[in-house]
């Protein structure tokens, strides 16, 4: 404590069959500080902090809390409160169980009951601490992914350990909810706590944090004071040789008035929206902007028959579909890239192969028998096409990184050849170089005639790619902008409700 | 057919290549261990008189599993597969000795009847979305209430001598049954590595939500594995008619329990997407050295089930363990 470090780790490595995830990394979180762990998709960041949350063991290295070395995390679990970036809430309990699970307050007398008064008090506490005015007794289940993220927050932050550890806590919810969740923070940060802070979202640093470590390929490239470092930098060194580009260039196709509609939506009224009517032509991009749970993904998922309508017809190519499933949805050329990959996404448990070829495996098959060879030239074209890193392509898909799980799913849904792809926050949780290749591709995508609808929480991205921007407010239309004259003030405005 | 001849040969290539995957030599390590165990135990193990009953009663127990393991690989379970295999095989009995239909005809009749059942388990589990424990269990009463209204819980006797040799018969030493066996295991096994079908089979048990995103139909897809099931249940049964000259009601009654168990120990995770054919065969054979040790070494017959169910619930922890460890990463 003389240095004032709280929490050290000393030439951590850790290794995975077929690749190395860190070697040789220091980091130290020192005392009232927020430190920021910066790093490209595979670059190490969520394995360091599952080692220093006892959920993975590392090969080599030390530990340290206050100077002391610790033999076994799990002796220090309880100083450390996480909030990791995959949701880990208990679907059906409610918003005050999943804070305080396991330490629950309990009746004053006999011990083995939980008094649900104090913990809906104490959780609406929190809650209202957070800005967020939800009521404890709710299902989590019931709530959107945003208020989900929020609560996870709220129990880390219940826990009131010197510790906290954030992984990406903003990559679902929207500015106002930033906000406060920053002032949480500093308020915290000022009590004490020492906060280790990882993101991607490079203009949070500057707003927030005291320090920043940068790491690349499983190496440590460094550690800066805040004041030290500027933005270009922090992102060439999270690149290495390669070129970040931090405002990608996309040129605007602006004649699309003249291509034709191929998807037509009128009248379309579901579960949490209402009257959403809009068409959609060749080569255009179009973005969904709204708050978080304005009923965007819901729209999306009717559309493609998920979920069910109410009323309201949908035309593709001007013909009149009647789309009762993804299948269908499939046969029209219609494709959905799901929000949450992992649950939606992925087969954890195949290999990467198998995932990738799977939309088309008929197309690689004589009589339903799969060509092997077929199957393996297709899916090592697609990763070197989309730059996808890994080992082998044998691999299982739950060993991949958040960033390389994501981009596996963008190339299986557009190795298809759809004609609409309507994409749910396609940039969620990847880093900034990885960001700028999507949208590169996304454009050249438009260009060779595709429709694409892109769902984001991002406004200044959304300003950058899509050609026209919907807002949704709570379930309707608010506004539609041409891409080139709205600001993210406007955007903003309109999202929240404000004409 | 050229072509049947080559998947045969792909399939056999498959099976050798999950032969040697690292899964299977947690099975097979397993497997020898338990066999040079039973082999101290007992003098009488390793008599060819005696393995060619571990043999013979593999090969209905792994049929049976095999189809077991089709349907867990979706995600799902079949419950009914011992009651079908008795249902449609006094179906079978009754035709051939009764209504005097031809023996080839019976059994044609049976698989067909066996499809049905398993249409009927699939259909209320995809169409009606019914959790398949409680449908399965359902149709495990219906099929075996139908099997005793059929047969008034009489066994039908003096089935046509000249199909004995399906259950009886020897090849090579070895009994027929195996040799139905191990076919069908390279045809599932090519299945599962090289057909689409197969791919979508583990898909859909893997992730069933990302697998409608993708546009796969899993309602048919698991219809699919559950008519494999029942029709793997028939084959078993109608052996088993075979075997013993007649069609007994009990036929089925005790292969429900170990197809699960065989098919768990052998790597399949009953939440489905994860197993392989070969793996619920190693395990099936597990169990079968299992059970025929305890009947060598005398143990009284109401222990009989008590030493298998632990040696069956050690197995799955030793297994759960060595995930564990493996996956403490």
């Amino acid at each position: 404590m003389d240095n004032g470090i709280v929490l050290e780790a000393r030439k951590i490595v850790k290794q995975f069959p077929g690749v190395v995830a860190l070697n040789q990394v220091d980091f130290a979180l020192k005392k009232n500080q927020i430190h920021a762990l910066i790093g490209e998709n595979g670059a190490g960041k969520s394995t360091l902090i599952k080692i220093l949350t006892g959920v993975y063991k590392k090969d080599s290295g030390s530990i340290f809390l206050n100077a002391e070395e610790i033999a076994q995390v799990s002796q220090i679990k309880n100083r450390i409160a996480f909030v990791p970036q995959e949701f880990n809430l208990f679907p059906h309990l409610t918003i005050a169980e999943n804070i305080f699970i396991p330490i629950e307050p309990k009746n004053r007398t006999r011990r083995y009951l939980v008094d649900y008064r104090k913990m809906n008090e104490e959780a609406s506490k929190i809650l209202s601490l957070l800005q967020m005015n939800l009521n404890p007794k709710m299902v989590v289940n019931k709530i959107d992914a945003a208020n989900r993220q929020m609560v996870q927050i709220a129990r880390a932050i219940s826990q009131n350990s010197e510790i906290l550890i954030l992984d990406e806590p903003t990559s679902s919810v929207s500015y106002q909810e930033t906000e406060s969740l920053f002032n949480i923070l500093r308020v915290l940060k000022s009590q004490g706590k020492s906060i280790i802070y990882i993101t991607h979202k490079l203009e949070e640093l500057y707003n927030l944090v005291d320090a920043v470590t940068i790491l690349r390929d499983g190496n440590l490239i460094g550690t800066w004071n805040i004041k030290d470092i500027d933005r270009n930098e922090i992102v060439r060194m999270m690149a290495g040789i390669r070129l970040a580009k931090i405002e990608p260039e996309l040129e605007k196709i602006k004649d699309f008035q003249r291509k034709k509609i191929i998807l037509q939506v009128e009248n379309l009224s579901g579960l949490g929206f209402q009257n959403i009517s809009f068409h959609l032509r060749e080569t255009e991009i179009l973005g969904f902007a709204g708050l978080v749970g304005a009923g965007r993904t819901e729209i999306a998922k009717t559309i493609l028959g998920i979920l069910p309508k109410s009323s309201g017809k949908i035309f593709i190519n001007e013909k009149k579909k009647k789309i009762q499933s993804p299948v269908g949805a499939l046969k029209s050329g219609l494709i959905y890239i799901p929000e949450d990959r992992k649950q939606s996404g992925i087969f954890s448990n195949l290999s990467l192969k198998e995932n990738i070829s799977l939309p088309l495996l008929e197309k690689m098959s004589a009589l339903h028998i799969i060509s092997k060879k077929k199957e393996k030239s297709f899916v090592n074209s697609i990763i070197s096409r989309f730059n996808i890193k890994v080992s082998s392509i044998e691999q299982k898909m739950k060993f991949l990184s958040g960033g390389n799980q994501q981009k596996a799913i963008i190339a299986r849904s557009i190795s298809v050849e759809p004609k609409i792809i309507i994409f749910d926050e396609p940039t969620k949780g990847i880093d900034v170089n990885s960001k700028a290749e999507i949208y590169g591709q996304l454009k050249e995508l438009a260009k060779t005639g595709l429709g694409i609808i892109i769902i984001s929480s991002e406004m200044e991205e959304l300003l950058k790619a899509a050609d026209r921007i919907i807002v949704i407010h709570k379930g309707e239309i608010k506004r539609v902008f041409e891409g080139d004259s709205a600001s993210p003030e406007e955007l903003l405005r309109a999202a929240i409700g404000l004409a | 057919m050229p072509s049947n001849i080559n998947m045969q040969g792909k399939g056999l290539k498959e099976l050798v290549r999950t032969a040697f995957s690292k899964k299977i030599a947690g099975v097979l390590s397993a497997l020898i261990a338990i066999t040079i165990f039973s082999s101290i135990l007992s003098p009488h193990f390793l008599t060819s008189y005696n393995i060619t009953i571990i043999i013979r009663e593999l090969a209905f127990i792994g049929i049976v599993t095999l189809g077991q393991t089709m349907v867990l690989l979706t995600g799902e379970i079949d419950l009914s597969v011992g009651a079908v295999a008795g249902f449609c095989s006094v179906m079978a009995g009754k035709l051939m000795v009764e209504l005097n239909v031809s023996p080839l005809l019976s059994i044609i009749l049976a698989l067909i009847l066996g499809s049905l059942c398993g249409l009927v388990n699939g259909l209320l589990v995809t169409k009606l979305k019914l959790n398949a424990l409680v449908v399965t269990l359902g149709t495990m009463g219906v099929y075996s209430g139908l099997n005793l209204v059929i047969t008034k819980g009489k066994s039908i006797t003096d089935i046509p001598a000249h199909i004995y040799f399906l259950g009886q018969g020897m090849l090579l030493e070895i009994p027929f049954p195996l040799y139905i066996m191990l076919a069908i295991l390279i045809v599932l096994t090519f299945t599962a590595y090289n057909t689409t079908y197969g791919r979508h089979l583990y898909a859909t048990g893997s992730n069933i939500e990302a697998a409608e995103i993708v546009g796969l139909r899993v309602d048919a897809i698991k219809i699919g594995a559950f008519i494999i099931s029942s029709l793997l249940a028939t084959i078993a049964g109608i052996l088993m008619i075979a075997r013993l000259g007649s069609a007994q009601p009990a036929i089925g009654q005790a292969w429900l329990l170990p197809s699960i168990a065989a098919a768990v120990i052998g790597g399949t995770a009953l939440t489905g997407g994860e197993g392989m054919p070969l793996g619920s065969i190693l395990g099936a054979a597990i169990i079968g050295v299992i059970e025929n040790t305890i009947i060598l070494l005398g143990v009284s017959p109401y222990w009989q089930t008590v030493v298998s169910g632990t040696v069956v619930v050690a197995a799955v922890s030793i297994d759960s363990m060595r995930r564990m460890i493996a996956g403490k990463k």
